[in-house]
């Protein structure tokens, strides 16, 4: 009912009332002509006129996007971020946060975890939308649920990095085999390092830096001098 | 690498709890000189592993949602061939 209602008239005449000249200047742009924007859908008009609605309180940003289609999804964009940032609030209960907390996961606001989450929110809205707006109840629950997925698992990936490393540093040393690479392979790697005396320590089950250290090694020896790199075991 | 450059290391691990990094910086300070390169190989692959972990986990979930959309274009593609199947019937 309310998409029915929402034609290019009422929007037009939310434009109308108290616009600043460069505002003005949108309405006579082709983009916004009426059948331009009867095409939208229900969504996509509901929130371009919230997003015309707060262009007129002074948001500046909503008059550089001359498309309507660009207003509505800037708009809705904004929207999902907020209210997303809201269900991370500690204010607030939200399922994510309840995952979290019942596994003492401390996971602040802003944090990179966090925006490690949004990212992941984003690639999927993409994937699945190509960044349209989602006006398919079908696709956006898609979206959500793996959105949820995605979550946790990051979230469960992140207690079992946390109960795989060790309490103190010195387990570290202690619970692990280790190998050296010699100054001088180090100093034929890196010449402009001005350590000379540097060595490198690598662990001895990661098969992949050692099966690395004797190719470059192998690449590194100098047949003309007899010069011999070797990876010194401890 | 020095005590301070791995304590700089470790507060870029932030995907591990605050408590958890704020007590490797405490024990920084007593590592043996030349026992820091170790830790410090140690925590970098650590956190290359968990990085290519999650890579993976998204590239896996985005194939899955190839599929899925596939799957929902052949059927909505279906259900409008169904409609316009319908309107020439009733022609």
């Amino acid at each position: 009912m309310l998409g029915k209602m929402l034609g290019a008239k009422i929007i037009k005449d939310q434009l109308d009332q108290n616009l600043t000249p460069e505002q003005k200047k949108i309405l006579s742009d082709p983009n916004f002509a009426p059948d331009v924007v009867d095409k939208l859908g229900k969504d996509a008009k509901i929130s371009l006129v919230k997003a015309l609605t707060k262009m007129k309180k002074g948001v500046e940003w909503m008059g550089k996007l001359k498309n309507p289609r660009d207003m509505a999804i800037e708009f809705q964009q904004g929207e999902d971020k907020r209210k997303y940032d809201d269900r991370l609030d500690h204010k607030k209960s939200a399922s994510y946060k309840e995952y979290a907390d019942a596994r003492g996961i401390e996971i602040e606001k802003d944090s990179p975890i966090h925006e490690i989450i949004l990212r992941v929110k984003s690639i999927i809205a993409q994937r699945i939308t190509g960044g349209e707006l989602i006006e398919d109840p079908e696709l956006a629950k898609m979206r959500d649920n793996y959105t949820e997925v995605l979550r946790n698992i990051i979230l469960q990936r992140i207690e079992e990095e946390e109960e795989e490393l060790p309490k103190d540093l010195n387990d570290i040393i202690e619970e692990n085999s280790w190998g050296t690479i010699n100054s001088d392979f180090y100093n034929k790697l890196n010449p402009q390092d001005d350590n000379n005396e540097r060595s490198i320590n690598f662990l001895k089950d990661d098969e992949g830096f050692t099966h690395r250290a004797e190719a470059m090694i192998a690449a590194l020896n100098n047949p003309n001098t007899n010069e011999e790199l070797q990876i010194d075991e401890e | 690498m020095t005590h301070e450059e791995l304590k700089i290391y470790i507060k870029t691990l932030t995907h591990l709890k605050e408590s958890k990094i704020k007590k490797y910086l405490e024990q920084v300070d007593e590592l043996k000189k030349e026992d820091i390169p170790k830790v410090y190989t140690y925590l970098f692959k650590k956190t290359a592993d968990y990085y290519a972990d999650i890579g993976g986990v998204i590239n896996k979930i985005e194939k899955e949602i190839d599929e899925e959309l596939y799957k929902y274009k052949i059927a909505k593609d279906k259900k409008n061939l169904d409609v316009v199947r319908n309107q020439i019937d009733d022609l």
